[in-house]
């Protein structure tokens, strides 16, 4: 594999590393209905990002 | 690549058990809210990964249909959450046998595969999954 590809992949596990991050910091500034209305929102997003996936 | 993502299985675990929260309601919401974030983390490295040439056609499908399933039986587990909160229960009882459920719904339904590629992909979803029934357990306010 290419070191730029290596390099690449490497970025986007580092950005999600961090948004995961963020992510769980982030909660305990909410309340438990904000929670699950982000939940409901971020499922929401993940079956259309997985028609993109499968559409790649 | 499976060091990084070690490394998001170890944060994320990390942050589980550092971030114990007040009762159990709000930590098997919150259990269910970091399971969509890891699936969003993983669907965004396979699509990486696809697009470098790391996963073919096979294995982004497989992947794919896991993140359907653990998305379709996080939604159920969360909507039942809910609803147990809503009658009125708030001890760990109540919602650990949700937990449970949980993770054989994802165990029951999802494609196991021996393909250590993808089996690093699943690995971070899983302990967010398992993570799940731990929080609540430790969770205060509730018998």
């Amino acid at each position: 594999m290419k070191p730029e590809v290596i390099l690449a992949i490497g970025f986007t596990v580092l950005d999600e590393v961090l948004a995961m991050i963020k992510h769980v910091k982030g909660q305990s500034s909410l309340t438990t209905a904000q929670i699950v209305a982000m939940a409901d929102a971020q499922d929401l997003k993940n079956k259309e990002d997985i028609k993109a996936l499968l559409a790649l | 690549m499976t060091r990084f993502q070690t490394i998001l299985v170890l944060i994320l675990l990390a942050l589980l058990i550092v971030g114990c929260t007040t009762d159990p309601y709000r930590a098997a919401i919150q259990g269910s809210s970091d399971v969509s974030q890891a699936v969003s983390s993983a669907i965004k490295i396979t699509a990486s990964y696809y697009s470098a040439g790391t996963f073919n056609d096979a294995q982004k499908a497989t992947a794919a249909k896991y993140f359907t399933i653990v998305t379709d039986c996080n939604v159920s587990f969360r909507k039942t959450v809910v609803a147990v909160h809503n009658e009125g229960h708030t001890g760990v009882s109540a919602f650990l046998p949700i937990a449970d459920s949980f993770v054989s719904c994802v165990r029951n339904s999802a494609p196991v595969s021996a393909d250590a590629k993808v089996a690093s992909v699943f690995k971070a979803i899983d302990s967010a999954i398992n993570g799940v029934s731990l929080a609540i357990a430790s969770a205060k306010g509730g018998q």
